[in-house]
């Protein structure tokens, strides 16, 4: 029997995602997974180049998530230099990332899962997309993405630039806040919190009928695992903090600073896919989750009313703590709420008025630092010689956390669906599904225009079987 | 509509670490001067939509995969832009979804004419050093056709 599934490069730069699902003789499952097309040497081509460029370049590494790297490296250089950026910095480090969270949950919680919350994970394709949800229901389409706009402009604001912040520099951040620019945020927060009255019943509404229309997505989509958040003053945290791993009942197995992650995260390559993916290494291998869900198994307060109060409501239907797949939408609108709540406090905080930067020096040395990421935790970790150039470079990136956790689910959906069955809509509607609710990192490297399909190969004793394509 | 009552916004879309995915930027640093609102980024998808402040021509500058060698220049009209959109990642809205989508909500932005640039790829998970040929020898022309068609208008 033969079940080692090669996938030669030039399939992979096609651009299609792919899933593997491997049977043995008997059509017994023996693994599935998601083939990711990863951008690769990235890592490489930091070598040789001025630490202090990282958090400048390292925002370009995606356009998706360019506020978490921005600031991450910014963290790792601030450990490289020895220094702390003055509070008032990372109050507005902090500021600019709430506006990135604000714009990048609002798009994943309407555009990704919002189809499948308002049609049905059975409707066909053709009306389950974003159209057809924007179409039926404009006016929450209109409000999702004000929010979203909302947050971008927050991030822009604060950091310079929409697309690749510029303002987080080693020892703290360049912004100047004033008075004009306080009134302008301030009133941007307002406008978002006159918006959650409508769109959190709206969210919460069409989570609940789905899941009165699909049982199974309560009862059977569950993949208890261990998870990774990040904590500080007995609260979610995402820029600073310590990093905290917690068992499949919640149960904190360890907290450790990033710059011990790599006794405790450990990097295993696998032979169908570039990315490298991690394990817990604590009394043995643990596969974990990060990301919303798993910040809030983690620590289960955000230390704001709004936030706290629906992440109650969250845990009576979820359980706390959670592991429904499906939860990881109600996870996004918690800290969506939270993180129109924290910009707030932010703003009004006395504290963001004072020194903004210290002057930094490399002597070389070791520079790690980590934010937590919309979809999780995200680390960078470099050397720096003395004379400030950056010598290696190791970045972490969420999905590779998660890779573990979507391919059982993708398995658990294999279960269901292939094993004597043959309705191949199911299949592909069951996988998709799986990943989508870890929205992975997939299209840094394949968003060009072109047909992206999913693309499902199945193999029974290494002969392949047949091949599904959207 | 006479030529001398449109204007034209030219968003370039790309990584400009990224391979072959970087031609959207390259074209980018080449437009100046174009008769044309100039934008850049490094996603599409929705991010498109508040670019758009009632233009009549929209000209998309992307890396494309629609099967043909690379470099080769695809001009697309609206009729003819392929359903792109992912179905298991939200960094994956199509050109095609976004503007349907902008048509409903945010109708009076919306471009009247709407022209692809796509310049065919093979080359998107290796940095930006590795890419093709071909498509850094296509740099030039697509310019050329973007300042024809930002000139010419409809």
């Amino acid at each position: 029997m033969n079940k080692t599934i090669k996938i030669d490069p030039v399939t992979r730069i096609e651009g299609h995602a792919k899933v593997f699902i491997n049977l043995d003789d008997n059509g017994n499952l023996e693994n599935a997974g998601l083939v990711v097309n990863e951008l690769r040497g990235f890592e490489k081509i930091l070598i040789g180049m001025e630490a202090d460029r990282m958090p400048h370049i390292t925002a370009r590494i995606c356009g998706v998530c360019p506020t978490a790297h921005h600031i991450a490296a910014s963290n790792a250089l601030d450990y490289a230099a020895g220094v702390k950026a003055p509070p008032a910095a990372m109050l507005l480090r902090e500021l600019m990332y709430m506006g990135h969270i604000i714009h990048s949950h609002s798009l994943s919680i309407f555009v990704l899962q919002g189809p499948d919350l308002v049609m049905g994970l059975d409707a066909d394709p053709a009306v389950r997309n974003v159209v057809g949800i924007v179409q039926a229901n404009p006016e929450l389409a209109k409000i999702a993405l004000r929010l979203r706009t909302i947050g971008q402009k927050i991030n822009e604001m604060v950091g310079g630039r929409g697309t690749h912040p510029v303002t987080s520099v080693a020892g703290g951040i360049t912004f100047v806040l004033d008075q004009e620019k306080k009134k302008i945020i301030q009133e941007w927060i307002t406008e978002a919190r006159s918006m959650l009255p409508a769109v959190v019943p709206a969210v919460k509404g069409l989570l609940l009928n789905a899941l009165d229309k699909h049982p199974a997505m309560l009862n059977d989509w569950i993949a208890p695992s261990w998870g990774l958040g990040t904590v500080m003053n007995d609260r979610v945290s995402l820029i600073e903090g310590q990093l905290r791993a917690i068992d499949e009942t919640g149960t904190t197995m360890i907290e450790f600073g990033v710059e011990d992650y790599d006794k405790y995260l450990v990097e295993s390559v696998v032979d169908w896919s570039y990315m490298k993916k991690v394990h817990i290494n604590l009394d043995g291998m643990h596969e974990y989750r990060v990301g919303p869900m798993a910040r809030m198994n983690a620590m289960r307060s955000f230390g704001t009313e709004m936030a706290d109060a629906e992440y109650g409501e969250f845990a009576k239907l979820g359980g706390s703590p959670c592991h429904l797949t499906v939860f990881q939408t109600y996870a996004k609108l918690v800290e969506t709420i939270w993180a129109i709540e924290r910009a707030d406090e932010i703003l009004n905080d006395a504290a963001i008025w004072g020194e903004t930067r210290v002057p930094v020096t490399f002597k070389g040395g070791r520079g790690v630092g980590h934010v937590e990421a919309p979809r999780g935790t995200l680390i960078h970790d470099y050397e720096i010689d003395e004379n400030g150039i950056i010598r290696a470079a190791n970045l972490i990136v969420a999905t590779q956390q998660n890779y573990a956790i979507i391919n059982r689910s993708i398995e658990q959906a294999a279960q269901s669906h292939v094993i004597g069955k043959s309705d191949d809509t199911a299949l592909l509607n069951a996988v998709e599904f799986s990943i989508r609710c870890y929205d992975p990192c997939l299209s840094c490297a394949t968003h060009a225009v072109g047909r992206m399909p999913l693309e499902i190969a199945i193999t029974r004793g290494g002969e392949p079987v047949k091949t599904i394509r959207r | 509509m006479s030529t001398s009552d449109h204007c034209t916004i030219v968003i370039c879309i790309g990584n400009e670490l990224v391979a072959d995915d970087a031609v959207g930027f390259e074209i980018f640093n080449r437009l100046a001067g174009c008769e044309a609102r100039l934008e850049y980024c490094s996603v599409g998808g929705i991010d498109l939509l508040p670019m758009l402040e009632g233009e009549t021509d929209l000209v998309v500058v992307d890396a494309v995969q629609l099967g043909a060698l690379p470099g080769t220049i695809h001009v697309l009209p609206w009729d003819a832009l392929p359903r792109d959109s992912s179905t298991i990642s939200s960094h994956g809205l199509g050109l095609r979804e976004t503007i349907e989508i902008g048509t409903t909500l945010y109708p009076g932005t919306m471009p009247e004419w709407i022209t692809l640039v796509g310049i065919e790829g093979r080359c998107f998970n290796r940095t930006r050093e590795f890419m093709t040929e071909a498509v850094q020898a296509a740099i030039d022309t697509a310019v050329t056709i973007i300042k024809e068609l930002v000139a010419r208008g409809h």
